[in-house]
């Protein structure tokens, strides 16, 4: 039951991320029976803001966590069965060099020297940044899966590489990635807010992080940007949470026998 | 004793790497000259003659000029050091009592009856999905909400929202983690053995407590890399001087020297940190 609402919310949210609000009156007009929640500086419907942002926000979310993870599963699968020690060694001291600094103070460098938070940059700038975090996570559940008696007689059968990392690897360690996925999400949607901050953002981009930052700024008088922002962002929580929990929690062990 | 020379050879590799990631990404920052004059000044012989005009190294100057302890100057012809001695000043008695807060934070979970602790594993990690310049933003809130109700008080409570707005994320994330290692050591075979031997709640507890130290410890870094983002935030939403308004500043003035100087001394705290991770491992009994 709780599954199917979720759907249901998941559809609207991505129904409305196609929707562009355009302004329909004066700025911070009060709530009508047309727009229940007034209209934004902008002069445009609020809630269509809202819900077209946070759609919005789950696609873009969604789109650079997959990308992120299936780039770094492949370079983890490469480091961790390269059966190099000093190739993992190396990777490790990599690793360790890029977390050294906050990932927000490289963040804001990155988008610094693109110029602003144009789309292309921002992405560059989240990969660049995430890569190290989520491989660290991946390779640590790949080196705790190949010392699996089931992985070691993949591995002694000479299965190809490319199946045992999709049909031996990934179903295994599904529980680590969703809440991977969950996290670097969560990171891609507030990171025009945090940007914005440093006054790089664009105010009127239709983007859950941006409401956030002009939330805070209208917070007194407009309490209703900010608190809307936050329930947007917990509506993605919830859908997310629901989702990954029912994908981690269906069967997928392997046992060497039914591997054979 | 191979396991610190590892530890501190890794370390040294990170804190110079570090600094090169920076030299190199700075490299593509635009000319600091914009920084200096606006963007829209760059155009003829100012941007041509300036840079002859100012000082310029190379990084193996730059690298041989740290290690003699020159930091370079800021923008304004600060020396760095000066600068980044009086943000840490300023700072430092904010993350201490951050720190104090997200230390009482892992006792109280750490001891927290065992029926609430699903619950707030649950709040913790809804909440550490928010962006983490979210705490600084109900501070300020409650800043200007207040402030005119608490005239006498405005600087104190400054600070106090400050530091709450920056030990939050940290202790929202660290509270998440402890919850859930509890609970899964709550019902370990051990726990039961000695619970049946008539070991009261607060000792296993106790004991629990040094479980919970042990697996938290390579998340030291990740606490101190939180603290440092939240303090970015916080600093800079307050107004407030010291080490995140003076990174802020760095960035948004390309000033290279401070910049530089920033990356090296987080990386030079958090391989500290990271090598105190080791320590407690090894305090424990484990060999890496």
């Amino acid at each position: 039951m709780t599954l199917r609402i979720v759907i249901l919310l998941g559809g609207v949210l991505l129904t409305c991320a196609a929707i562009t609000p355009d302004i329909i009156g004066d700025p911070w007009a009060p709530p009508t029976l047309a727009s229940p929640l007034g209209t934004d500086e902008f002069g445009r419907n609020h809630l269509i803001v809202l819900l077209s942002a946070t759609g919005r926000s789950l696609v873009l979310g969604l789109i650079i966590a997959s990308a992120l993870i299936i780039a770094n599963l492949l370079i983890s699968y490469f480091f961790v069965f390269s059966r190099q020690r000093a190739l993992s060694e190396l990777s490790a001291i990599g690793v360790q060099t890029a977390e050294s600094v906050p990932a927000m103070i490289w963040t804001l460098v990155i988008v610094s020297a693109f110029g602003g938070a144009n789309w292309i940059g921002l992405i560059v700038t989240l990969f660049f940044v995430l890569t190290p975090f989520a491989f660290r996570v991946i390779s640590g559940e790949l080196s705790r899966l190949k010392q699996e008696p089931y992985i070691e007689s993949l591995q002694l059968l000479r299965l190809p590489a490319s199946r045992v990392l999709l049909f031996h690897i990934v179903p295994n360690a599904k529980q680590v990635l969703s809440v991977l996925a969950l996290q670097v999400t969560g990171i891609c949607i507030g990171i025009q807010g945090a940007i914005g901050v440093f006054g790089f953002a664009n105010r009127s981009e239709v983007e859950l992080g941006t409401i956030l930052l002009r939330g805070r700024e209208n917070m007194i008088e407009h309490p209703v940007i900010f608190i809307s922002a936050i329930v947007g962002f917990f509506a993605i929580y919830l859908l997310l949470y629901q989702v990954l929990k029912a994908i981690s929690s269906s069967p997928s062990e392997h046992s060497p026998a039914s591997v054979i | 004793m191979t396991i610190w020379m590892r530890e501190i050879s890794r370390f040294l590799i990170c804190a110079l790497g570090a600094h090169a990631i920076g030299y190199v990404v700075i490299q593509v920052l635009p000319n600091p000259i914009y920084a200096m004059l606006g963007m829209s000044s760059g155009v003829g012989e100012i941007s041509e003659n300036l840079p002859h005009a100012t000082q310029t190294k190379n990084y193996a100057e730059r690298l041989l000029d740290t290690f003699r302890g020159d930091l370079g100057n800021t923008l304004d012809g600060v020396p760095v050091w000066q600068d980044l001695s009086f943000a840490i000043f300023a700072s430092a008695p904010r993350l201490f009592f951050a720190v104090l807060i997200i230390a009482s934070c892992l006792v109280a979970v750490a001891y927290a009856p065992k029926r609430v602790l699903a619950p707030v594993s649950n709040v913790a990690t809804a909440l550490a999905f928010l962006p983490p310049y979210l705490a600084p933003f109900l501070s300020l809130w409650l800043y200007v909400a207040v402030l005119p109700f608490l005239p006498t008080f405005s600087r104190q409570a400054e600070e106090i929202l400050i530091v709450l707005g920056l030990a939050i994320p940290a202790a929202v994330f660290l509270t998440a983690q402890v919850a859930s290692i509890t609970i899964r050591n709550l019902d370990r075979p051990f726990v039961q053995n000695i619970r049946s031997l008539g070991a009261g709640e607060l000792a296993i507890r106790h004991r629990l407590l040094h479980h919970v130290v042990f697996e938290v410890s390579p998340s030291l870094e990740k606490i101190l890399v939180g603290l440092f983002t939240a303090i970015i935030f916080a600093e800079s939403l307050f107004g407030a001087s010291g080490i995140g308004s003076l990174t802020a500043r760095a960035i948004r003035r390309t000033d290279i020297d401070l910049m530089l100087s920033v990356i090296l001394m987080s990386a030079i705290v958090v391989g500290v940190l990271r090598l105190s991770a080791v320590g407690i491992r090894n305090l424990y009994g484990l060999k890496q």
